[in-house]
């Protein structure tokens, strides 16, 4: 889907209905139109990344800090009684809008909602292997990109254009000279 | 427990200092001792904030627990630099997983409270590797809801949001201005176009201080609670900087295939 069918970058254009309660220069916060249960928000990043993998980890950080204080705001706001906050990642964990998006669900007793799951017995040997699959990935996090790195200006790039330009205004300035 | 038991130790629970309490409830949380290693586990990855864990009750082969080694109950009692950290951690294990598993996507799950399906007394991230129709109930259901109680919801939150970031509250109170205005309809047309000069006035000030307003507040937060951990962090930058630089070769993993499926 194109950024330009996508809901989320469209009311990032101020071009949907979606009820906007929060929004900064990096994400924005809308309620759900169809919420799961009363106060759900969506927030989503400004950017259009499909799944988190795409999202710059500085950029990932302040996502958190702002579903966490989000969260609290949408639990106050309707006295709820706990939060989920759920992220779908990829078709086959449920996410329907290929724009990374946030839910948070302010939640009650009886609300009729359940994220449970039922789980799967794994024998020992099945654990370990797991494991050491998973080991031989998360081996290579190492530091987090903690902040936007500036992109460094290519100087040689700049003295091009500006010789560009130079080179049109001169050639400009000619053109009027041959003006008689 | 019989319940004399119960009650002592619930006396016993109130007279703490929140010092002793937060002692006693790392005491009590399991999985305190499995990040003190005092309990064993199957630790997939560790730094200086947090640690993750394969859950021995896997909602699929690969389930990983993400917790922040200082005991918290919920999500809103843990520091924001840590929240940040954990957000990192895990976008960066859900890749491990894509990689690992070979599966088709994550979901990156949080309970906070009894009432959301919280466990544990100590907060966690859940990072469950998903594949189409494994049967993991994770489906959010969408509900239709009235215009009226829709908006009803956004003044609450959006009041609550105004505090919790520190968004000047005049933006509230004019808000509400046009409305007691409506309910006096006999005054004086001029004074009424005169009020109302004046709150475009206003109203234009504070939309050109808002958007500004809650990024400035949030970052002198962010600057304070920098100040404070001024020891550890240079250490931490040099860590990163050595290791961004092996982290490059991402692209092998396929995301854009993951991504793909959309089309």
């Amino acid at each position: 889907m194109a950024e330009s069918t996508c809901i989320f970058c469209q009311t990032v254009k101020g071009k949907t209905k979606l009820q906007k309660i929060y929004e900064d220069e990096k994400i924005i916060a809308v309620l759900h139109p169809t919420p799961a249960a009363k106060g759900h928000i969506l927030v989503f990043p400004k950017k259009h990344y499909q799944i988190i993998e795409q999202i710059p980890d500085y950029e990932i950080g302040e996502i958190f800090k702002k579903i966490n204080k989000l969260s609290v705001a949408g639990f106050e706001g309707v006295k709820a009684a706990g939060t989920n906050m759920i992220i779908q990642n990829g078709v086959a964990a449920g996410q329907k809008i290929p724009h990374v998006c946030v839910n948070i669900i302010p939640r009650i007793e009886n609300d009729g909602l359940n994220f449970q799951w039922q789980p799967k017995q794994l024998t020992e040997e099945e654990m370990s292997t797991v494991e050491l699959k998973i080991k031989e990935e998360t081996e290579k996090i190492g530091g987090f990109e903690k902040e936007e790195k500036k992109e460094p200006v290519k100087i040689e790039e700049k003295r091009e254009k500006i010789k560009e330009e130079g080179e049109e205004e001169s050639y400009l300035i000619k053109q009027l000279r041959r003006i008689p | 427990m019989t319940p004399e038991q119960v009650k002592a130790l619930q006396e016993k629970i109130k007279k703490m200092s929140p010092e002793e309490l937060k002692e006693f409830q790392k005491k009590q949380c399991i999985f305190c001792q499995i990040i003190s290693g005092k309990v064993a586990s199957k630790k997939v990855y560790e730094d200086e904030v947090c640690i993750a864990i394969l859950d021995i009750n896997p909602a699929n082969p690969g389930h990983l627990l993400l917790m922040p080694k200082e005991h918290y109950q919920i999500m809103p009692m843990v520091p924001e630099e840590d929240i940040a950290h954990l957000g990192m951690a895990s976008k960066a294990l859900s890749q491990a997983l894509l990689k690992a598993l070979k599966v088709e996507g994550t979901n990156i799950f949080i309970a906070n409270g009894i009432v959301a399906g919280q466990r544990a007394q100590h907060f966690m991230i859940h990072v469950i590797p998903r594949k189409e129709g494994d049967g993991v109930g994770i489906e959010i259901p969408e509900k239709k809801i009235s215009e009226a109680e829709l908006s009803e919801v956004k003044k609450a939150v959006k009041e609550r949001i105004a505090d919790i970031f520190k968004l000047k509250k005049e933006v509230v109170e004019i808000e509400k201005k046009p409305e007691v205005i409506k309910e006096k309809p006999e005054e004086v047309e001029a004074e009424f176009e005169e009020k109302k000069a004046k709150e475009e006035e206003k109203k234009e000030e504070i939309k050109e201080e808002k958007p500004e307003a809650a990024p400035a507040a949030l970052k002198k937060e962010a600057e304070v609670a920098g100040k404070e951990k001024v020891k550890p962090k240079p250490i931490k930058k040099k860590k990163a900087k050595k290791k961004e630089k092996k982290e490059e070769p991402e692209e092998e993993i396929g995301l854009d295939e993951i991504a793909g499926l959309f089309r």
